[in-house]
C-alpha cells in the first residue's frame, strides 16, 4: 500500500478521491445552500460572490448541487459493483471449482445475460418499475456481473489446475476448506484489479442514467446537471465544465488508482531495447562464429559475463550448463534476438567476418535465416497457430532465395521427406496443432536448414521431446549436418546430448564460462571441479540400489561407476572392474550435503566448488524380501476419460493394469508421454476416476480419498505448481495435520518442525513463503508434506524431472534415506530410465496404456525382453561418448532410423 | 459449420423468448398503466373499456402468448400512447441509429487498431501517449464531449448543425455534416477501449515464441508484423469492435438526447419514461437480435482466422 502511493500517479489520484468522498460525506456543512434551494435571480447567472460556480436553469447554486451529487454517484456506483462482485464472484468460485453441471447451468445463464443489450435491458427495467437510484443501480450491477462470473472462473480453473490443490485433496482437505485455504486469495487478486474498472464505469452508467432522467427523481447529481447543462446549451454553455469535469476527473481517478494497483500486483513486461554499439573485437581467423568477452544483461543484472565462444566450419560445439547458466542468453544475443530488457553490454559477435552487434535489423535478416538457421526448444508454442505449416516453411524460401511459391513448395515438400516425415504432402497442409510435438520440431528443423545455412543453432532441440523421439531428433540433426557440413552450435543442459552429437564442449555456470575442451577430453578427465561435479551428479553416473556382480563385471558399467567419484579429482575406481572398485568410487563420491540452503551450496559463489551432489552409497539388502501380503494392490485397473463431443467414445487411458507393491519396496514406473503412468498414479491417490477394476491397499478396498490420507501421500512433478507460492511454508505444511484434528497448534508446531528436520531444511523455513524457495527447497517442502501424516506408501510423480541434476540427486538421496528409515513405499513414477534404475527395486514399463514388462530393477533395465523397453533403454542418452556411439548403434541396427 | 449455425439460431430463438417473457412477467407485477393512460378524470368504465382494448384484462401468459405469435409474424402490437404500429416507429428509426452505430464502429475500429498497434510496436513515448489518451477515453462521459462539441463547434463556430438528423436520401454531404459531432462524441470511448485492448494483444503476439522463430528466419519486419503479429492478435481486436458496437447502439440513447436526433435511443427512453410496454418491447427485441447477430458474425469471423477454433 505504502508502495503503491509512492507513484506520484497513484497518490494524486487516490487524493482527489479522498477530497470526492470528504465532499459527499460533509456536503452539508460545505455547501452555502442545499440542493434544492433555488433562487431567482440566479437563473443561469455566470459564477458570482454569492453563487461561485454559479446558477442553474432553475436558480439553484451549482457548487451546492455539486457537492451533494457526489453523493448519489459513489453510493450509486459503490451498490452496483457490490453487487456485481458478489453475483459474479460467488457463481464464478464455484462454476470454476466443481465444474460439471454447476457450471455449465451457470454458464448458460451468464452467457445468456451477455448478450443482453445492457442499455436498452436497463431503460426496459425502468418501464416496468418506475425511476429510482438504489434499484436502478443494483440492477445495473447484476447486468455487470457477467464480466466478474467469466474473470473469476477464469482463474478458478486456472487454480483448479495446480498441482497444489491436488495436493490439498490427498492430504484430505475439504472442498470448502480448498476453496477457502487456496483459491480464494487468488480470486481476490484478480478481482482487486478488476474492481476499480467496474466502479469508474458504473460512475458513467449512473450519470448517463441520471443524464436520461430515469435516477432518483429532482434529486441532485452529477448527470441531471448536465441534463440541464444541455438543456441551457446555447444560453448558458459553462454549466457543462463543471458536473462534466467532475464524472471524467472522478473516473480518470480512480482508473488510474486501478491501473496502479494492477501494476504494484503484477510489474509489467519490459519491452525490447535497443541494440548497443561498440567497437568490435578482432575475428578468429578460422572460425564461422566467434562470440568474444561478450556481456549480456537484464537492466542491472548480468546474465552473461564475458564468454568467448568460437565455432569452427563444419563443427558441432555443444554449450552446456544448467538453468540459469546463461547458455540461451548468450545465443539469443548472438542472433540479436535478446527478450525484454536484455542488452548486449560489452564484447561481440563475428560471423563469418562480419560484427554483428549494433547491426540494424535490416542487415541481420540477410543473415538470419539465410546463413544462420535456428531451432528452439518448445516445437509446438514455436509455429505459428494461425498459418499451416507449409506457408510457414516457404516463407523464408521466398523471402532469401528468390524462388516462386510453386518452386519453393516442391523445395518444402521434399524438405519434409528430408526430415523424415512420412506423409509431407499432408504435414504441409496442416496446422500447427494438428501435428505432434517430434513432428512439430521436425518442422522446425526443415525451416531452418531451407536455406542451406552454414550455421544452425539448436537451442535445447530435444528437451520437451520424449526419449525414442529425442533420440530420433538427434540422428536427424546428425546426419544433416554431416550431409551439408553445417556447424551446428547446440545448447543443452543434457550432457547425454553433448556425449552424442558434440566435437567440443562449453561449460558455462552462473553466467561465465567454466571450461571448453574436445568432448572425450571433458568426459574422461573434465578440468574443473565444476564439470567433474556435473558428471558425477548424472543420474546414469549413479549405482542401482542392490549394485550386482553381473552388472559391474561389464567394462562399460564399471568406468562410469568409477567416474562418478571424479568429483574429488582422483578417478578412483577408473578401471577397477570389481565391486570393490566401483563401490569405493561411489563412497568418495561423498554424501550429499544436507545444507541450510543445499543446491544453493553447490552453486556456491565463492571459489571452488563443493563437489556433492553425488549419489548416496547403495543400499544394500540382505537376503530376500519377506514375501508378505502386498501393501498395494491393482488388479487389471481401467480409467476412462471422456472426449468431447457427445459421440466421441471416451478415451481409455489405461487398459487393465495390475501391478503389486509390497511395504517398503520400491516399484518405478516408466513410460513416455501418453502412456498413462501419471493416471495410474493419481488413480491411486483418488484424483483420476476408476472405470473398472480394483485398488486394494493392505488388503481392503482403498479408502474415500479424504480417509486416503493416512495411508497414501504423494510428491508431485513439478515443487513450483504443488505448493501455493503465496502461502508459508509452515500452512502448507499444517494442512495435512488439519484433517486429523487432534493435534494442537503447540503439536502441530512441534511436527512441523521435526519434519523440516527430516528433509534437511532449517526450522526457520517454515516462516517464507514458497515463492521465495527454489526448486530443491520446494521439492524437500513437498516430501515433507508427504510425510506429515506418516503415511506407507508415497506417489512420486516425476519428483526430480523439473530439477537440474546436482539437485535431483540430493532429493532422491533424501527419498532413500527417508524410505531407510520409516520403511514407506514408493511408487515412482518418471520418464528417466537412468533415475527409475538409480531408486527402484522393481520396475515397470507402460506404454499405451499397459504395463509392457515388469520385473526386477536391474534386468529390465539391463536385459529388457519387451520390444519397446529395449527401445526405450536404447534410445536413453548416457552421458559417455564412446558408449553412447556404441547404444546408438545397436539401436540403429535394431530400430533403423526413418531418416 | 451449419450445424453451429443452426444451434446458435436456436439459442437466440430461446433467449428472445425468455427474455420478452421475462418482460411481460414484471409488467404484470406493477400497478395497472391504465389510469396513466386515460387519465386522472377518467371514469371507471371508461377505465375498464381502455383495459379491455389493450387486452390488460385477460391473464398474462395469454397475453404473452398472443403477442409472441404476432410477433413471429413481424407485428409488434400498437403503441399504447400514440397508436402506431410498434414495427413502423421501429423502422422508421432503426436507420438512424444504425448510421451513428455503424460509422462509430468503423472510425473508433480504424483509429483504436491503428494506434493499439503502434504503441505495442514502438514503444517508448508512443506506447505512454496512447496509453495516457485511452484512460481520458475511458473517463470522460460521452455526453459531456457532445455538449462541449456543440458548444465549440456548433455555437461558438457555426460549422456544423448543433441538432437533428439528415437522412441520407437528402444528400450525403447534409448526411455527413449531421453525423459528425455525434459519431465523434460516441466514438471517443470506443477509440480508447480498442486501442487499449489491441495494444495489449499485439504485445502479447509479439512476446510469444513463434515471434522470435519467424524473426530467426530473417522475416522482414514489415512482413512479420502485418502477417504474423496481426493476425494472431485479430481475433481479440475483433471481438473488441464487436463489444464496442453493441455498446454503442446502446450508448446512442444519449447522445440522441444532446443532438434532439429521433432514433431508436430516444424511442427507447420516451417510451420507457411514460411506460409504453409495447414499443419498449419492441425495442428490447431489436436490441437483442442486433446482439446475436454480431455476436454470430464474429463468432464466424474468428473461427475463420483462428484454426484452432475452426476445428474444434
Amino acid at each position: 500500500m505504502r508502495r503503491l502511493l509512492r507513484r506520484p500517479g497513484a497518490l494524486l489520484s487516490a487524493t482527489f478521491l479522498l477530497l470526492v468522498c470528504v465532499a459527499a460525506a460533509a456536503a452539508d456543512l460545505l455547501a452555502p445552500y442545499t440542493a434544492d434551494f433555488v433562487d431567482l435571480p440566479a437563473v443561469l447567472a455566470p459564477p458570482s460572490g454569492a453563487h461561485p460556480m454559479g446558477g442553474d436553469g432553475s436558480g439553484r447554486d451549482v457548487l451546492s448541487r455539486l457537492l451533494f451529487g457526489a453523493r448519489d454517484t459513489l453510493i450509486g456506483a459503490l451498490l452496483a459493483t457490490a453487487v456485481a462482485l458478489v453475483v459474479g464472484v460467488t457463481a464464478g468460485m464455484f462454476a470454476g471449482y466443481f465444474a460439471r453441471w454447476v457450471d455449465a447451468v451457470a454458464s448458460w445463464v451468464f452467457s445468456l445475460m451477455m448478450a443482453l443489450p445492457a442499455i436498452i435491458v436497463v431503460l426496459a427495467f425502468v418501464a416496468v418499475v418506475g425511476p429510482g437510484l438504489v434499484r436502478m443501480m443494483a440492477f445495473v450491477g447484476f447486468l455487470a456481473s457477467p464480466s466478474i462470473y467469466r474473470l473469476v472462473r477464469a482463474v478458478t480453473q486456472r487454480v483448479r489446475g495446480e498441482l497444489y490443490i491436488d495436493a490439498a485433496k490427498v492430504s484430505g482437505l475439504s472442498h470448502l476448506r480448498i476453496v477457502r485455504r487456496h483459491v480464494l486469495s487468488v480470486v481476490r487478486s484478480a478481482v482487486v484489479v478488476q474492481a476499480p474498472l467496474l466502479f469508474g464505469a458504473a460512475i458513467l452508467i449512473q450519470a448517463g442514467i441520471d443524464f436520461l432522467g430515469l435516477g432518483e427523481p429532482g434529486a441532485a447529481s452529477w448527470g441531471a446537471m448536465l441534463n440541464d447543462a444541455a438543456t441551457n446549451v446555447f444560453t448558458a454553455p459553462w454549466l457543462s465544465i463543471w458536473p462534466g469535469a467532475a464524472i471524467a476527473l472522478t473516473v480518470l481517478a480512480v482508473n488510474l488508482l486501478g491501473n496502479a494497483v494492477r501494476d504494484d500486483l503484477e510489474p509489467p513486461q519490459p519491452r525490447a531495447a535497443a541494440p548497443r554499439t561498440s567497437a568490435p573485437p578482432a575475428p578468429s581467423v578460422d572460425a564461422l562464429l566467434t562470440i568474444t568477452d561478450l556481456t549480456v544483461a537484464h537492466g542491472p543484472v548480468t546474465v552473461v559475463d564475458r564468454v568467448s565462444l568460437a565455432v569452427r566450419p563444419g563443427e558441432v560445439l555443444g554449450l552446456v550448463g544448467e538453468s540459469g547458466s546463461g547458455k540461451t542468453q548468450t545465443v539469443l544475443a548472438a542472433l540479436g534476438l535478446l527478450p525484454g530488457t536484455g542488452r548486449i553490454t560489452a564484447g561481440g559477435v563475428v560471423f563469418d567476418g562480419a560484427e554483428l552487434t549494433g547491426l540494424p535489423e535490416r542487415a541481420l535478416n540477410r543473415l538470419r535465416g539465410r546463413r544462420i538457421g535456428y531451432v528452439s526448444q518448445e516445437p509446438m508454442s514455436n509455429l505459428d497457430p494461425s498459418f499451416r505449416v507449409g506457408s510457414q516453411l516457404i516463407e523464408p524460401i521466398v523471402v532469401h532465395l528468390g524462388l516462386s511459391r510453386r518452386e519453393a513448395r516442391q523445395r518444402a515438400l521434399s524438405l519434409l521427406a528430408r526430415v523424415g516425415i512420412a506423409d509431407p504432402a499432408r504435414i504441409y497442409r496442416s496446422f500447427p496443432h494438428e501435428i505432434s510435438g517430434g513432428t512439430a520440431q521436425r518442422v522446425l528443423i526443415a525451416a531452418a536448414v531451407s536455406c542451406d545455412p552454414d550455421l544452425l543453432i539448436a537451442d535445447e532441440p530435444t528437451t520437451a521431446l520424449d526419449v525414442t523421439v529425442q533420440a530420433e531428433v538427434l540422428d536427424l540433426l546428425r546426419s544433416l549436418q554431416r550431409e551439408r557440413g553445417m556447424a551446428v552450435l547446440i545448447v543443452t543442459h543434457d550432457l547425454g546430448v553433448v556425449a552424442d552429437m558434440c566435437d567440443r564442449v562449453a561449460v558455462m555456470r552462473n553466467g561465465r564460462l567454466v571450461e571448453t575442451a574436445p568432448v572425450g577430453r571433458l568426459f574422461a578427465s573434465p578440468a574443473e571441479p565444476y564439470t567433474a561435479a556435473l558428471l558425477a551428479a548424472n543420474p546414469h553416473n549413479a549405482a542401482p540400489r542392490r549394485p550386482r556382480l553381473g552388472l559391474v563385471s561389464g567394462p562399460g558399467r564399471a568406468l562410469e561407476l568409477g567416474r562418478s567419484g571424479a568429483g574429488d579429482g582422483a578417478d578412483a575406481g577408473r578401471g577397477d572392474a570389481t565391486l570393490a572398485g566401483a563401490v569405493n568410487g561411489l563412497r568418495q563420491a561423498g554424501r550429499p550435503q544436507v545444507a541450510a540452503e543445499p543446491e544453493d551450496a553447490f552453486r556456491a559463489e565463492s571459489g571452488d566448488v563443493v563437489p556433492s551432489g553425488g549419489f548416496a552409497r547403495p543400499r544394500v539388502i540382505e537376503g530376500p524380501r519377506n514375501a508378505t501380503a502386498p501393501l498395494l494392490e491393482v488388479d487389471r485397473l481401467c480409467v476412462d476419460f471422456p472426449q468431447r463431443g457427445r459421440r466421441t467414445p471416451p478415451l481409455r487411458v489405461l487398459r487393465e493394469v495390475s501391478l503389486a507393491l509390497t511395504a517398503g519396496e520400491t516399484l518405478g514406473l516408466v513410460g513416455e508421454s501418453g502412456s498413462g503412468k501419471t493416471t495410474l498414479g493419481r488413480a491411486v491417490l483418488g484424483l483420476a476416476p476408476v472405470t473398472s477394476g480394483s485398488i486394494r491397499f493392505d488388503g481392503r478396498p482403498l479408502a474415500p480419498r479424504r480417509a486416503r490420507a493416512r495411508d497414501v501421500q504423494a510428491v508431485f512433478q513439478d515443487p513450483y505448481s504443488s505448493l501455493n507460492p503465496a502461502m508459508r511454508i509452515h500452512d502448507i505444511l499444517v494442512e495435512p495435520l488439519l484433517v486429523t484434528a487432534e493435534h494442537t497448534a503447540a503439536d502441530a508446531d512441534k511436527r512441523i518442525r521435526s519434519l523440516l528436520d527430516r528433509v534437511g531444511l532449517p526450522a526457520g523455513t517454515g516462516e517464507r513463503r514458497a515463492r521465495e524457495l527454489s526448486g530443491g527447497q520446494r521439492q524437500r517442502v513437498a516430501i515433507a508434506r508427504a510425510l506429515a501424516l506418516g503415511p506407507r506408501l508415497i506417489i512420486c510423480d516425476e519428483p526430480v524431472s523439473a530439477l537440474d541434476v546436482s539437485t535431483q540427486a540430493q532429493v532422491l538421496d533424501l527419498l532413500v534415506e527417508i524410505q531407510r528409515d520409516t520403511g514407506v513405499a514408493y511408487l515412482f513414477i518418471s520418464h528417466d530410465l537412468a533415475v527409475v534404475r538409480h531408486i527402484s527395486d522393481r520396475v515397470a514399463v507402460m506404454s499405451q496404456g499397459r504395463i509392457v514388462e515388469i520385473g526386477d530393477a536391474e534386468q529390465v533395465t539391463t536385459d529388457p525382453r519387451d520390444p519397446y523397453t529395449r527401445r526405450l533403454l536404447l534410445s536413453a542418452l548416457v552421458p559417455d561418448p564412446e558408449e553412447q556411439a556404441a547404444r546408438r548403434a545397436a539401436r540403429l541396427a535394431m530400430f533403423p532410423s526413418s531418416t | 459449420m451449419r450445424a453451429l449455425l443452426v444451434r446458435r439460431l436456436v439459442a437466440a430463438g430461446v433467449l428472445l423468448v425468455v427474455i420478452t417473457a421475462l418482460t411481460f412477467v414484471l409488467t404484470s407485477l406493477v400497478p395497472d398503466p391504465t389510469r396513466q393512460l386515460v387519465g386522472v378524470t377518467a371514469t371507471a368504465e371508461q377505465l375498464l373499456a381502455k383495459r379491455h382494448e389493450l387486452g390488460l384484462h385477460r391473464p398474462v401468459g395469454e397475453r404473452y402468448l398472443a403477442w409472441l405469435g404476432a410477433a413471429a409474424r413481424g407485428d409488434l402490437g400498437v403503441s399504447w400512447f400514440t397508436g402506431v404500429p410498434v414495427t413502423d416507429t421501429i423502422m422508421a428509426r432503426l436507420p438512424i441509429t444504425a448510421s451513428l452505430a455503424v460509422l462509430a464502429t468503423l472510425v473508433s475500429a480504424i483509429l483504436g487498431i491503428t494506434y493499439g498497434m503502434l504503441a505495442a510496436i514502438r514503444g517508448g513515448w508512443v506506447d505512454r501517449t496512447v496509453q495516457v489518451l485511452a484512460s481520458l477515453g475511458f473517463a470522460v462521459p460521452g455526453m459531456w464531449i457532445a455538449l462541449l462539441l456543440v458548444i465549440v463547434f456548433a455555437v461558438n463556430l457555426p460549422w456544423l448543425p448543433a441538432t437533428g438528423y439528415v437522412p441520407i436520401s437528402q444528400g450525403p454531404v447534409q448526411w455527413i455534416r449531421s453525423l459528425v459531432l455525434p459519431v465523434t462524441a460516441i466514438a471517443i470511448g470506443s477509440v480508447a477501449a480498442i486501442a487499449a485492448q489491441t495494444r495489449s494483444a499485439v504485445a502479447t503476439v509479439l512476446a510469444q515464441d513463434y515471434v522470435r522463430t519467424l524473426r530467426s528466419r530473417g522475416l522482414p519486419r514489415r512482413r512479420l508484423l502485418l502477417r504474423h503479429v496481426l493476425r494472431n492478435a485479430a481475433p481479440t481486436a475483433l471481438t473488441v469492435v464487436s463489444l464496442q458496437f453493441i455498446g454503442l447502439f446502446g450508448g446512442a440513447i444519449v447522445v440522441e438526447q444532446v443532438f434532439a436526433i429521433q432514433g431508436l435511443g430516444s424511442l427507447a427512453s420516451a417510451s420507457s419514461s411514460r411506460s409504453d410496454i409495447p414499443v419498449v418491447l419492441g425495442v428490447v427485441v431489436v436490441g437483442v437480435v442486433v446482439v446475436l447477430a454480431v455476436n454470430l458474425v464474429v463468432d464466424l469471423l474468428v473461427g475463420w482466422l483462428d484454426p484452432r477454433v475452426r476445428t474444434r
